[in-house]
C-alpha cells in the first residue's frame, strides 16, 4: 500500500486496521506516527465525552419547550432547516473559480517575484526611498520549490512563506478540490495565494 | 409527565405524525429520545454546556412547530440533527460577535476527570480546552462533519443525508478535519 492509501484508510476507518494497512505501518515511520497521533485523537475524543445533563436540567429545557409552543413563539431567529445543497454544477463552478483564482494568484505572484528580483531603473529609486531610515534592508525570502502541476496554497507571515497545502492526488473517492479549498477556508487569518506551475 | 412517555412500541412514523397535530406527549417522547445526540452534538460544536443546552431547546422548538415542512424522505433524527448542527452553527457565530453570551453557568458536574494514565497531569477540562482550541481552527461545515462522525459515530451516508451532500464529499471533509485536528493539536500538552 502506498503512504497516501493508508493515511486515508487511518482517517476514514470506523472500525479494526486492515492487514495491510497494519503491514505497512510496521515498516513506515511516517505512516506510523501519523496513526499514533490518530489514536491519541481518539483517546482525547472519548475522555471528553460530554456528561449527560441532570435531569432537572432538561425537565427545565422541555418545560421552556412546551411553554414557547404554547405560547405560539417560535424560533426568535430564522429557521435554516437545510445546509446549501452540493451540485455537480456548484462543484463544476468551484473548480473554475479556484482556477480562476489560481490564475489571478500567480498573476500577482509572478508581479510579485518580479519587483522584488528583477532591477530596474525606476524600482531601484523606489526602494532606495522606501528603505530610507530603515537600518536594515530587507531579506529576500528563499524561492519556493513548485512541483509542476498541482495547484498549491502558499501563505504568507510576515516575510516568510511557505507551501501549506497542495491539490495532490489523494485516495479514491476523496475530492481534493475540496481538501483545498477547505484548507484555504480554514486559513483565513493568513494571507494566501493558490497557484499553479 | 416526562415519566409517562414511554411506549417505546409506537413506532417514531406516528409519533411523528400525532406531534405534528400538536400532541405534547408525542413531542415528549421524541425529546426524550433524541435530546441525547442532540446534545452531545451541540456540545462539541460549541464546548460549553448551557449553550449546548439553549440550543437543543431551539431546535426543538424550530422542529417541533417545523413539522409540517418535514415531509418524511429522511427519518426525523437526520432531519432534527441538521436543525440542531445549523442552529448551533448560527449560535457559535452569535457568541463570536456577542462574546458577553459565553457567561453562564454548566449544568453538568464540573468536577475533572482524571486522564487513564494517572502519571499525566492533564485533567479533562484542559484536554477539553485543548481539543476545543484545535476544533476552533476548522471550518464551519468540517467540524459539523466531523463531530457527526467521531461523537455520534455516524455513517458516511448518514452524514451525507443530513447534511444533504454527496457522500464523497463526506469523505473528503472528514480527512481535511483530521489531517487539520492531527496538524494543530497541541502534541507536547497531550502527551
Amino acid at each position: 500500500m502506498r503512504c497516501s492509501e493508508v493515511i486515508q484508510e487511518l482517517i476514514t476507518s470506523q472500525g479494526g486496521r486492515d492487514d495491510a494497512v497494519v503491514a505497512h505501518l510496521t515498516t513506515c515511520a511516517s505512516c506510523r506516527r501519523f496513526a499514533d497521533d490518530s489514536e491519541l485523537l481518539d483517546r482525547v475524543w472519548t475522555q471528553t465525552r460530554p456528561v449527560s445533563p441532570s435531569l432537572d436540567s432538561w425537565a427545565q429545557v422541555w418545560d421552556g419547550i412546551q411553554s414557547r409552543l404554547a405560547s405560539g413563539i417560535e424560533s426568535h431567529h430564522p429557521t435554516v432547516l437545510a445546509m446549501p445543497a452540493t451540485h455537480k454544477a456548484s462543484s463544476r463552478f468551484r473548480r473554475l473559480g479556484l482556477l480562476a483564482l489560481a490564475q489571478a494568484a500567480a498573476v500577482l505572484f509572478v508581479v510579485q517575484i518580479g519587483w522584488h528580483f528583477i532591477p530596474g531603473p525606476g524600482r531601484d529609486a523606489a526602494q532606495k526611498t522606501q528603505l530610507a531610515g530603515v537600518s536594515q534592508p530587507r531579506s529576500e525570502a528563499s524561492p519556493i520549490e513548485i512541483d509542476e502541476g498541482p495547484i498549491v496554497v502558499i501563505s504568507f507571515a510576515g516575510d516568510a512563506r511557505e507551501v501549506v497545502a497542495a491539490d495532490t492526488d489523494s485516495a479514491s473517492g476523496v475530492d481534493d478540490g475540496f481538501v483545498l479549498f477547505n484548507e484555504i477556508e480554514s486559513l483565513v487569518t493568513t494571507p494566501v495565494v493558490a497557484y499553479q506551475e | 409527565m416526562l415519566e409517562t412517555l414511554d411506549d417505546a412500541r409506537t413506532s417514531e412514523a406516528e409519533l411523528v405524525q400525532s406531534a405534528r397535530a400538536g400532541n405534547a406527549s408525542a413531542q415528549g417522547m421524541l425529546f426524550e429520545k433524541h435530546r441525547g445526540d442532540s446534545y452531545r452534538v451541540a456540545y462539541r460544536l460549541l464546548g460549553h454546556e448551557q449553550d449546548a443546552l439553549d440550543v437543543v431547546q431551539e431546535a426543538m422548538i424550530k422542529a417541533f412547530s417545523g413539522l409540517a415542512e418535514f415531509d418524511g424522505r429522511c427519518g426525523f433524527r437526520t432531519w432534527l440533527l441538521r436543525i440542531v448542527t445549523n442552529t448551533a452553527l448560527d449560535w457559535g457565530r452569535r457568541r463570536r460577535r456577542n462574546p458577553t453570551m459565553q457567561i453562564g453557568t454548566d449544568v453538568t458536574s464540573n468536577e475533572p476527570v482524571v486522564y487513564d494514565d494517572p502519571s499525566r497531569s492533564v485533567n479533562c477540562q484542559e484536554l477539553r480546552s485543548i481539543l476545543d482550541q484545535a476544533l476552533a481552527r476548522l471550518s464551519p461545515t468540517l467540524k459539523s462533519t466531523f463531530v457527526l462522525f467521531a461523537e455520534l459515530e455516524m455513517s458516511y451516508a448518514e452524514i451525507a443525508e443530513v447534511e444533504q451532500v454527496p457522500i464523497g464529499t463526506v469523505m473528503s471533509r472528514i480527512h481535511a478535519a483530521r489531517s487539520k485536528l492531527q496538524s494543530v493539536l497541541d502534541w507536547n500538552r497531550l502527551r
